[in-house]
């Protein structure tokens, strides 16, 4: 459906991507993450026309629509974009703004479906300023999809959104996808709502692509500290102490390699399952409740560690604590 | 070179369309006469050694003294006043501060006129001086009171543009600041030179470069009271001379000045924008009563009578008094051709700002967004430049096509197009930056084309600022005097022409009565104007 092959971009002096490759099957639902200025909007104005490439090629249904002296303007692409201030015309109510898009009359009756899955009847002859982040958000994916695309972008679709809205939405556009078997880009900064919403995640930084794959593949085997660190806390300890392991993270800092433990994954040592386990003996440095889980940072012999463990057992500052590694 | 290729082939693969083409000639064709000047700036002149040994030095320095003069003096008074009816209450706050933006209906040249007999209040001193002093002393006095006298009286009613601009920039980002300083423990006698002055600069500056322009661009005024600015040299080498050659080598002068003071504007405001995140309605103002309001009631009114309230009194004093007869002059056409003129020119220039700004938001073309910075230059270019830059054009033009831009309303209307398309542009530019750019690209990924998205989305959002583009513009032309004077096809008067052509004729009775028509014709826009702003458009 979608190929990017090789592609460059930069304002100035500022290399945005660089020899960006990245092929996409149709339906598939992609994420890519990164942190500000890692250049994933970059990439979405690309595909969508909006920018053009200094190098590469970018191919959409097998015609190039950027590179080789050929490219098509965002109008013909064939592709929409759901932008992260959503865009939507303020003089206009939402059903206006859902059927302003070329030809989307023709495509009435999916729009109805649209819109009942969506759950947005009631807000339709309301205008953009009288409704919420949430609503708006949802008219903004229904309008992008009513002019019926091959492929549909979206920039940070729940970045401006509260937490309780997040996990619904999330599944909403999930679904919505899935029902109308629409290829998606998706950039956002939050892998968290990227593993809820996409079949594949990339990991972009600084333009380049640093990891390609599906999100538990990502979360169990990072290769970098860096993209470790996207899904949360975690603990870096030397491989040397766990020769088995088949994760491994090189450290370009320290030129050594590492595994990575979050701080969930310890418990507390039992005899009868410690077997073949690593075991770690320490002292509580610090500790704080969050929760219903103690958040403590244990100093060992050679490391500190940070490990969550469930609240319902006494500790305190001082007191020796006895772990076992996944 | 290869960056240079990879530009160039970039910019002809993308968005070659009539939308863009269009805009990037006009652009050009807009700026064509002031890069005229540019080019012909080493042309040959029988008279540019005389100018240069015994009159340029006076031309440049004048201006300098008025610039500087009216720069520090309007900036005074108008953050003064936009500080006062911010931050204070008092009795009649809310009608000062309406009040306080009425000089601006008062051209320069006006203004001037009506405080034409001001030297003779000066006459038994100067009497005195000669006998007291000596003549030399007596005239280098003159000359300082002289300078004194225009640079107030340009003050007087330039200063509305930095008391707008301040007064937006205080509303928009000095309350937050302000209520951030005070639970800093700054005391409230220092807030306005530590918190807010800082602030505010951009706005100031905005504000100054205004004023500065307009003093630049004023011929009439200081015709009158005989001081020699480039403006009047511009004038003298062209009216005087017919030596063309000379008259671009002062403009050239002039937009060196020019370009002084925009350069200047941009390192004093150090790329700082409004941002709009202050909040503005939190504020509570300080009350002031009793004896303490009355020096700041002064300071607000004083401006107001001298710029508004004394001009617009002798000019009707001089109507109704002299019995002034109407049908001296034909009034009634000439202001019938003040309000086509102003009116058409208007309209036609709001419709080519809206035009490229649509394109250059719309597209995003890197080269249109670069061109159409030449097309705004005609503002910061006083009118003097622009009308031999458009004589240039016209001699130039007449070698291969036999149309003429001189003496033709066709002529004056392009001349009113290069020097007012940015007066027009920046309203509308800003409320589209301020819509945000991705509503354009939104609907261009929609498969929207760019007509649909002009008419249907562009327009309905951007009328009220079209609409007060066109009202400023508006008044601006009905006000303009340098280009009229000097392009209007023969025979073809308006009001502030016959209002000069009388003040030559020492009728200053009778010119009273064009003057208080443009006042007239000011006045109901700029309270349309006022109130728009108000609303927050």
């Amino acid at each position: 459906m979608l190929q990017i092959q090789g592609v460059s971009k930069s304002y100035g002096m500022q290399n945005v991507l660089r020899n960006f490759s990245l092929d996409i099957e149709s339906g598939e639902i992609i994420s890519v993450v990164g942190s500000s200025g890692s250049g994933k909007t970059t990439l979405l104005r690309l595909i969508s026309g909006l920018e053009m490439p200094d190098d590469g090629q970018i191919t959409l249904k097998n015609e190039i629509v950027s590179g080789n002296n050929n490219f098509v303007r965002p109008e013909d692409r064939d592709c929409s974009l759901v932008f992260q201030d959503y865009a939507l015309f303020p003089n206009m109510s939402m059903r206006q703004n859902i059927y302003f898009g070329k030809n989307s009359e023709n495509n009435k009756e999916k729009i109805e479906q649209l819109i009942e899955i969506t759950d947005i009847e009631s807000i339709l002859e309301k205008f953009p300023h009288q409704c919420s982040g949430g609503e708006q958000q949802r008219v903004a994916l229904v309008r992008s999809l009513a002019v019926n695309p091959s492929l549909v972008l979206m920039d940070e679709p729940l970045s401006n959104l509260d937490q309780s809205l997040k996990a619904n939405l999330a599944l909403v556009i999930r679904n919505l996808l899935k029902k109308f078997k629409i290829t998606a880009v998706i950039v956002t900064h939050d892998i968290m709502d990227a593993m809820e919403m996409s079949d594949r995640l990339i990991v972009i930084d600084k333009g380049e692509v640093m990891q390609n794959g599906i999100s538990n593949e990502l979360y169990s085997n990072p290769q970098s500290k860096k993209i470790a660190l996207l899904f949360g806390d975690t603990n870096f300890i030397p491989l040397k102490m766990f020769p088995d392991s088949k994760n491994k993270i090189f450290d370009v800092d320290t030129n050594k390699d590492l595994i990575s433990i979050r701080p969930n994954q310890f418990s507390l040592y039992d005899e009868d399952l410690a077997s073949g386990k690593k075991v770690f003996v320490g002292k509580i440095e610090s500790i704080r409740e969050v929760a219903l889980e103690y958040k403590i940072k244990l100093k060992c012999k050679d490391l500190s560690l940070k490990v969550s463990l469930n609240s319902q057992i006494e500790l305190s500052i001082g007191q020796e604590l006895k772990l076992m590694a996944p | 070179m290869k960056r240079a290729y990879k530009y160039f082939k970039k910019e002809l693969l993308s968005d070659n369309n009539v939308w863009n083409t269009l805009s990037i000639l006009v652009s050009l064709i807009i700026f064509s006469p002031i890069l005229l000047i540019i080019l012909n700036i080493t042309g040959e002149s029988n008279n540019w050694l005389h100018i240069k040994e015994n009159l340029l030095f006076n031309y440049v320095f004048s201006t300098l003294y008025l610039v500087i003069g009216v720069g520090i003096i309007s900036t005074v008074i108008g953050v003064g006043c936009a500080w006062f009816v911010t931050y204070y209450n008092f009795s009649g706050r809310k009608y000062i501060e309406w009040l306080l933006i009425l000089p601006m209906t008062i051209p320069t040249y006006i203004a001037a006129y009506s405080y034409y007999d001001i030297l003779e209040i000066f006459n038994p001193f100067f009497n005195w001086c000669r006998v007291n002093i000596g003549l030399e002393e007596t005239i280098m006095i003159e000359n300082i009171l002289i300078y004194f006298i225009v640079i107030m009286l340009f003050s007087f009613v330039l200063y509305p543009y930095v008391y707008l601009s301040s007064k937006a920039s205080l509303t928009i980002q000095g309350s937050r600041a302000i209520e951030a300083a005070k639970t800093l423990g700054i005391p409230t006698n220092q807030l306005l030179w530590k918190v807010i002055i800082p602030i505010i600069r951009p706005g100031i500056i905005a504000g100054l470069s205004l004023v500065v322009m307009e003093t630049l661009n004023d011929y009439a005024a200081v015709e009158y009271f005989g001081v020699s600015t480039l403006t009047i040299g511009i004038f003298r080498s062209w009216f005087g001379m017919y030596d063309m050659n000379s008259a671009i080598r002062l403009s050239f002068f002039l937009i060196t000045f020019v370009f002084i003071v925009l350069a200047f504007e941009k390192i004093l405001r150090k790329g700082a924008k409004y941002d709009g995140k202050g909040g503005s309605s939190t504020l509570e103002r300080i009350e002031i009563r009793g004896y303490k309001k009355l020096p700041v009631i002064l300071f607000c009114l004083t401006p107001l009578l001298l710029g508004f309230f004394i001009p617009v009194g002798r000019l009707f004093s001089w109507m109704l008094g002299h019995n002034v007869s109407m049908n001296d002059f034909n009034l009634l056409s000439v202001t019938l051709n003040t309000l086509g003129i102003s009116l058409a020119s208007s309209v036609l220039i709001v419709l080519i700002a809206f035009f490229i700004i649509f394109s250059k938001n719309y597209f995003n073309k890197d080269s249109l967004r670069k061109l159409s910075h030449l097309a705004i230059l005609g503002y910061s270019m006083p009118g003097a430049i622009i009308a031999i830059g458009i004589l240039k054009l016209n001699s130039t033009i007449n070698g291969f096509i036999s149309f003429m831009l001189i003496g033709s309303i066709s002529g004056l209307i392009f001349s009113y197009v290069v020097r007012f398309l940015a007066v027009s542009w920046q309203p509308i530019d800003s409320s589209m930056e301020k819509l945000g750019s991705n509503i354009n690209k939104a609907s261009r990924t929609l498969n929207v084309s760019p007509q649909k998205s002009l008419i249907h989305l562009n327009y309905p959002i951007l009328k009220k600022s079209l609409l007060i583009a066109c009202l400023i513009v508006f008044i601006d032309i009905s006000k303009e005097l340098p280009l009229t004077l000097i392009l209007r096809p023969f025979n073809f008067d308006t009001l502030s022409t016959l209002t000069y052509d009388l003040i030559s004729q020492a009728q200053f009775f009778q010119s009273s009565v064009p003057s208080l028509m443009i006042i007239c014709i000011s006045l109901p826009a700029i309270v349309l104007i006022n109130r728009q702003v108000d609303k927050g458009v």
